[in-house]
């Protein structure tokens, strides 16, 4: 082997280690923002999402998922179908009692994943603050009800 | 063309259902070419027989499951009910075609729906070629999501707008993110509430670095449902009622400009707004949304 082989090997391989190091300390980050959304913001129980890195096999996913006794709900973005370079995204069922904090904290350094993070519930509410009703019939607009203001004291504003 | 023809032009509805008999709406509510009602997958998209849209929240086809989902078919109304029909109100684009991704039932939605909600349309206009413009996104909570972030990051490589909602908090969204408002994506414009006048909504949330333009969120009028299928229509208020104005002017603006990027639209939207004294500083532009300025031919 020559002298500059050898110096592209080393090469290789330090920046593999670097980039390791890096991808883990990304992963790590967005696992705590994650942990953070999860003291937040109400999220569905028991689910969580996992994104794959890319190409990774049937059978280190399974690996990664029997460290939780997580079962596939189902596959929300497939490999395949994204223009992206990541892999699967899976929506996965964690087993009763497992909280989600506590799996994003076990798989928060696991190599082959880019994050693990909590379901949100999202809504719309507008605030409905005329409530004019009226009824469309053949070709004019009828008032059917009056304007009944709703006390923004009860209802207060929320995200719509 | 005249002013109002947007009929090349698609939009998404990633909320609540729509109503699509709606006297003002029919007609403007897309139909699948590609995927009859036969039971099967035609197009291969993962949703059998999705001929208006698909319902995420109840995974089947049904995006209309009665007057639940007025806050759907408002802001459809809003983006494109008919105009010129001689009834009830006209959209900012009066032949645009709306297609429904529910994700929203009477308990709201998840943020797993949702993105595959913004997929269904990356696909449409990827495999069908369908010119999906932008999608309408009056909806919040949930937290920040990777998933969805790149769910956006994808409409965005396919120049599609994700035009949402600041939120009804009374928020500096600078402060305190709230999504998917609050994502950073290159396609994603944040949308405030102003009344008739131009005030800022004491209720709407804003950002100077978040927030990227005022609308009309105060007391608009536009269609919903009614019991036993009647067509209505409603007065609501909400940053919800201001973002499909905008999403309505993308329309317009990309009727009238075939070709434009999604970077393009944003673009005019943004620096065709006008100066308004109770959004300098807490939005990006200063500015309310000016359709003409920014969208007409």
């Amino acid at each position: 082997m020559t002298s500059r082989v050898r110096l592209v090997l080393v090469t290789l391989a330090l920046s593999g280690g670097l980039l390791s190091h890096a991808a883990a300390a990304n992963a790590q980050g967005r696992s705590d923002e994650a942990l953070s959304a999860l003291s937040r913001t109400p999220h569905v129980p028991n689910q969580v999402l996992v994104q794959f890195r890319s190409a990774v096999a049937e059978e280190p996913k399974e690996s990664v998922r029997s460290q939780l006794e997580a079962q596939v709900e189902e596959v929300v973005v497939p490999q395949e179908r994204r223009s992206d370079l990541k892999g699967d995204l899976e929506l996965w069922n964690l087993p009763p009692g497992l909280e989600i904090a506590r799996a994003v904290r076990d798989l928060r350094k696991t190599p082959l994943l880019n994050s693990l993070s909590p379901i949100g519930f999202t809504n719309t509410r507008p605030l409905r603050t005329i409530p004019i009703i009226a009824v469309a019939r053949s070709g004019e607009c009828t008032a059917t009800a009056p304007a009944r203001p709703i006390n923004l004291a009860v209802r207060p504003p929320k995200r719509g | 063309m005249n002013r109002a023809d947007c009929s090349s032009v698609y939009v998404g509805i990633i909320d609540e259902g729509i109503m699509y008999s709606h006297s003002d709406l029919a007609g403007n509510v897309w139909t699948n070419p590609h995927d009859p009602v036969d039971g099967i997958d035609n197009d291969g998209n993962g949703y059998i027989d999705d001929i208006r849209g698909w319902d995420f929240a109840g995974n089947d086809n049904s995006v209309y499951d009665g007057t639940g989902d007025d806050h759907g078919t408002h802001v459809s109304g809003t983006v494109a009910a008919k105009g010129g029909n001689g009834i009830g109100v006209a959209g900012v684009c009066w032949t645009a075609q709306l297609i429904s991704a529910k994700f929203l039932g009477a308990n709201g939605g998840t943020t797993a729906n949702a993105i595959k909600a913004v997929d269904y349309f990356t696909d449409l206009k990827t495999r069908h070629g369908l010119n999906v413009v932008a999608t309408n996104n009056s909806w919040g909570g949930g937290g920040y999501s990777s998933g969805l972030f790149d769910a956006i990051q994808r409409a965005n490589t396919n120049n599609i707008l994700f035009i949402a909602a600041a939120g009804n908090s009374g928020l500096n969204l600078d402060v305190s993110p709230s999504y998917p408002a609050s994502y950073t994506n290159s396609n994603l414009i944040a949308v405030a509430a102003i009344d008739s006048k131009g005030n800022l909504a004491s209720w709407s949330n804003y950002g100077s670095t978040s927030v990227d333009l005022g609308a009309p969120g105060v007391g608009i009028l536009s269609t919903i449902p009614r019991k036993n299928n009647q067509s209505a229509y409603g007065s609501y208020s909400g940053t919800s009622m201001a973002t499909p104005h905008v999403t309505g002017a993308a329309a317009l603006y990309a009727a009238a400009h075939p070709g434009s990027s999604a970077a393009d639209i944003k673009k005019a939207l943004l620096s065709g707004g006008v100066q308004t004294g109770s959004l300098t500083g807490k939005t990006v532009t200063g500015r309310r949304l000016n359709i003409c300025s920014s969208s007409c031919p």
